[in-house]
């Protein structure tokens, strides 16, 4: 598990899938205020 | 919201288990390490193809009973598919720079296809974004949405269609070509990830629903037609 092409897929794969759900996070805040 | 709150404390239960389990399965004879790539890379690949998939047939039940439900689910499941998609491609690039020594070959069958279908996707969402009026925008998106989908077979069999570099399904109707555990890595990755499609796609659809009922409500629609006003000409001016 220390081959860094495995370590790399998965860390790009949790972050991206963490990043889509801040940006929900974000508009849920933002409709929040809106409305 | 509790619905999302469970599917999303599913997926994150399987996906550390699929985790645990691309820890444990064994390194392959020929691939060694990078092997494990597949337990997020085919799990990545099969949510682009149920994604596009389902935004075709949200789209087209849409076209047949005008349920504006129906094409935020259509568009949430575009959205979450190039996010996947997207994914498909940097993990196939890691690993296929792994084992083939070389990241991308346009002229591999698999890698062009899937480009090709990334960006029709993308343009998707760029139509729903340069069509303020919602009539027009779920219908437009339908149509593109049911012709995009026609990509996703030409995707899937692209490997038996042309022989070049990316290798053939590894899993068949006459079973896979993979040790058990490999198998068990893959499945419980793809559980989890699909359980994880569930939950932003009812995040998503609530969010698109909220969102083009308060524009209805506030008029904040883009619109230049009701933002310019024609010059009053003067007699003799």
């Amino acid at each position: 598990m220390t081959d860094p092409a495995v370590l790399a897929s998965f860390i790009a794969t949790y972050l991206a899938v963490a990043g889509y759900v801040g940006s929900l996070v974000w508009r849920d805040r933002k409709q929040r205020e809106q409305r | 919201m509790k619905l999302r709150y469970a599917l999303f404390g599913l997926a994150t239960v399987g996906m550390a288990y699929g985790f645990s389990w691309a820890l444990r399965m064994p390194a392959d004879a020929v691939q060694g390490e990078s092997a494990r790539i597949i337990s997020v890379h085919v799990p990545t690949s099969w949510l682009a193809f149920l994604a596009f998939g389902l935004t075709a047939v949200f789209g087209l039940a849409w076209l047949a009973t005008k349920r504006s439900k129906l094409d935020h689910l259509a568009a949430a499941s575009a959205e979450i598919g190039v996010l996947f998609t997207a994914l498909a491609l940097i993990t196939g690039m890691i690993w296929g720079n792994a084992t083939w020594g070389i990241a991308w070959d346009w002229g591999d069958a698999r890698l062009a296809s899937t480009a090709m279908m990334f960006f029709v996707y993308l343009g998707y969402l760029a139509l729903r974004r340069a069509t303020p009026d919602a009539t027009q925008r779920a219908r437009r998106s339908a149509i593109l949405g049911a012709v995009g989908a026609l990509q996703v077979p030409l995707v899937y069999f692209s490997v038996n269609i042309w022989r070049t570099l990316h290798q053939t399904q590894s899993v068949r109707p006459d079973g896979a070509s993979m040790p058990t555990e490999t198998l068990i890595s893959m499945l419980v990755n793809l559980g989890a990830f699909t359980l994880l499609y569930l939950a932003l796609l009812v995040w998503r659809t609530d969010q698109l629903r909220i969102e083009e009922t308060y524009l209805a409500k506030t008029s904040l629609a883009p619109n230049a037609g009701t933002a310019v006003v024609p010059p009053k000409l003067q007699p003799g001016s």
